[in-house]
């Protein structure tokens, strides 16, 4: 049942979800084509860098804003459709608690990968267009004449998975915060913001905790080579972020199964 | 006999309030049974808890002889007081669904009555009107072949005319094997379809009874016994 579900939660989800996707892309086209006439050489002038200026940093806005949509999106939807009145739907149908509400997850975790993919394309388009790319490219050969190649490719790679992940663990607080303020019968959004608070002083310790060593003794970091330094800061964001998420998701499940509290 | 609904010890509390306290119910198959109490009685909690949207703070339910758990929820046709469909879902998204989930869901029966009222399946929910929505739901939930329906207030909020729509409906829609628990407090309406009433006080059942044993021993009708027993 648990596909179906899944499926039923695409059809409520995909038509603003794909228009987010889509606005992200069409936006990093256009972008691109914008910067490609504002940096060109024959048009150059100061009132071009400046505008340029304010290209880049409203492009960067508009990308964030997106994301933030998203995130805003897929929390209300996973509030709406378990906690208010769609919950006597959802959780009165045949099927168990957690396949329920692994439903939401996953159609969560999906679509945050999808916008971030496509958030992937826009830069892409943003910087290839006006022929950036070539820059890139030029970083790139000049990284790998002082690094190895394989080391390059481990901490990009360990970069895309660190950055999925970390959005997978931010929205999962966010779900984990909505399934713990239901507790709370007539004020859930009050108790989810509190919950939020709570859960995000608690997780900042553990963030302390993870790394003290590079508040406290700075200098053990003297000698390191900076790209094994990366990397494991990086291993290390990752498995924060599916700690997180193992705990989070587990705990929503929990809650959700023993003390539901559709007042 | 054989009871589709076995309920013993079932208490619930909200901190220091006691919305239910030690309830022990048996309801067989067959029956449309009122649940019947003023404001805050606790039919709703009780509801809540049959269909595992509250959790007891001690006791148990047994449906068919299951606990509340997905074997429950498909025997049980759950109609809330309130609407719970997506505003952005039309209404053959919802008969989709149901189809979907429930294997006892008659789509034709549910197309039949949509025809009946005159209602476009090509709609969204947030077009229609309150009164619209609550027959949309009403039709999705009897449009089930369940072996238990739990109508939390059907009546309510709705004209005459729709009352008498919705009543009809419910009569004529179900198995006579199958037993049908209407919560409401508007008991003239629903009177002369009851089989049994339950009577609820502050969280206790006061009374338990066939509707015609009720009349015989009162000489009153149900909703003259309501209005002596819950006098303010």
């Amino acid at each position: 049942m648990l596909g179906t579900l899944i499926k039923h939660e695409f059809k409520k989800t995909w038509i603003i979800m794909t228009l987010i996707c889509a606005v992200t892309i069409v936006l990093g086209i256009l972008g691109g084509i914008f910067f490609k006439l504002t940096i060109d050489p024959d048009f150059s002038s100061e009132a071009n860098e400046f505008i340029l200026a304010f290209g880049i940093i409203g492009f960067a806005m508009i990308l964030s804003a997106l994301s933030m949509a998203t995130t805003i999106y897929l929390v209300v939807h996973y509030y709406r459709s378990l906690y208010s009145s769609q919950g006597y739907l959802s959780f009165t149908l045949p099927v168990s608690i957690t396949e329920v509400v692994s439903s939401r997850v996953i159609i969560g975790f999906t679509w945050s990968l999808l916008v971030s993919l496509s958030m992937g394309l826009a830069l892409f388009a943003a910087v290839g267009i006006p022929g950036g790319l070539a820059y890139v490219k030029e970083f790139y050969d000049e990284l790998i004449s002082t690094v190895e190649v394989s080391q390059v490719y481990k901490v990009m790679i360990l970069c895309v998975f660190a950055i999925i992940f970390r959005s997978f663990a931010t929205l999962m607080t966010y779900f984990f915060c909505i399934s713990i303020g239901q507790l709370w019968g007539k004020h859930k959004i009050l108790g989810a913001v509190l919950c939020y608070f709570a859960t995000s002083f608690v997780l900042m310790i553990f963030s302390f905790g993870f790394n003290y060593r590079m508040f406290f003794s700075p200098d053990a970091f003297t000698g390191l080579d900076s790209f094994e330094y990366l990397a494991t800061t990086l291993v290390k964001t990752i498995v924060y972020s599916v700690v997180t998420i193992a705990i989070f998701y587990g705990a929503a499940i929990f809650t959700s199964n023993k003390q539901l509290n559709l007042d | 006999m054989y009871n589709l609904l076995e309920i013993q010890g079932l208490s619930k509390s909200y901190g220091n309030v006691q919305a239910l306290s030690n309830i022990n119910l048996s309801i067989g198959s067959g029956h449309i049974t009122g649940l019947l109490g003023p404001n805050g009685s606790g039919k709703t909690t009780l509801i809540k808890i049959i269909c595992g949207l509250l959790q007891p703070t001690s006791g148990t339910v047994l449906i068919d002889g299951n606990p509340v758990s997905p074997q429950s929820k498909a025997i049980v046709s759950y109609l809330p007081d309130t609407t719970y469909l997506d505003n952005n879902m039309t209404v053959e998204a919802a008969i989709a669904m149901f189809m979907d989930f429930y294997k006892d869901f008659d789509a034709n029966r549910a197309y039949t009555m949509l025809s009946n009222l005159n209602i476009n399946p090509k709609l969204k929910m947030k077009t229609l009107s309150k009164g619209t929505k609550e027959k949309v739901q009403l039709i999705l939930v009897m449009s089930r072949r369940a072996k238990l329906y739990i109508l939390d207030e059907p009546i309510a909020g709705v004209d005459p005319a729709a009352r008498d729509y919705i009543l009809h409906t419910i009569i004529n829609n179900y198995d006579p094997s199958a037993t049908i628990l209407i919560s409401t407090h508007l008991i003239t309406d629903v009177e002369q379809v009851l089989d049994e009433a339950i009577f609820l006080q502050y969280g206790n059942v006061r009374l338990y009874q066939p509707v015609e044993a009720l009349r015989m021993q009162s000489g009153k009708s149900v909703d003259e016994l309501f209005r002596e027993v819950y006098r303010c």
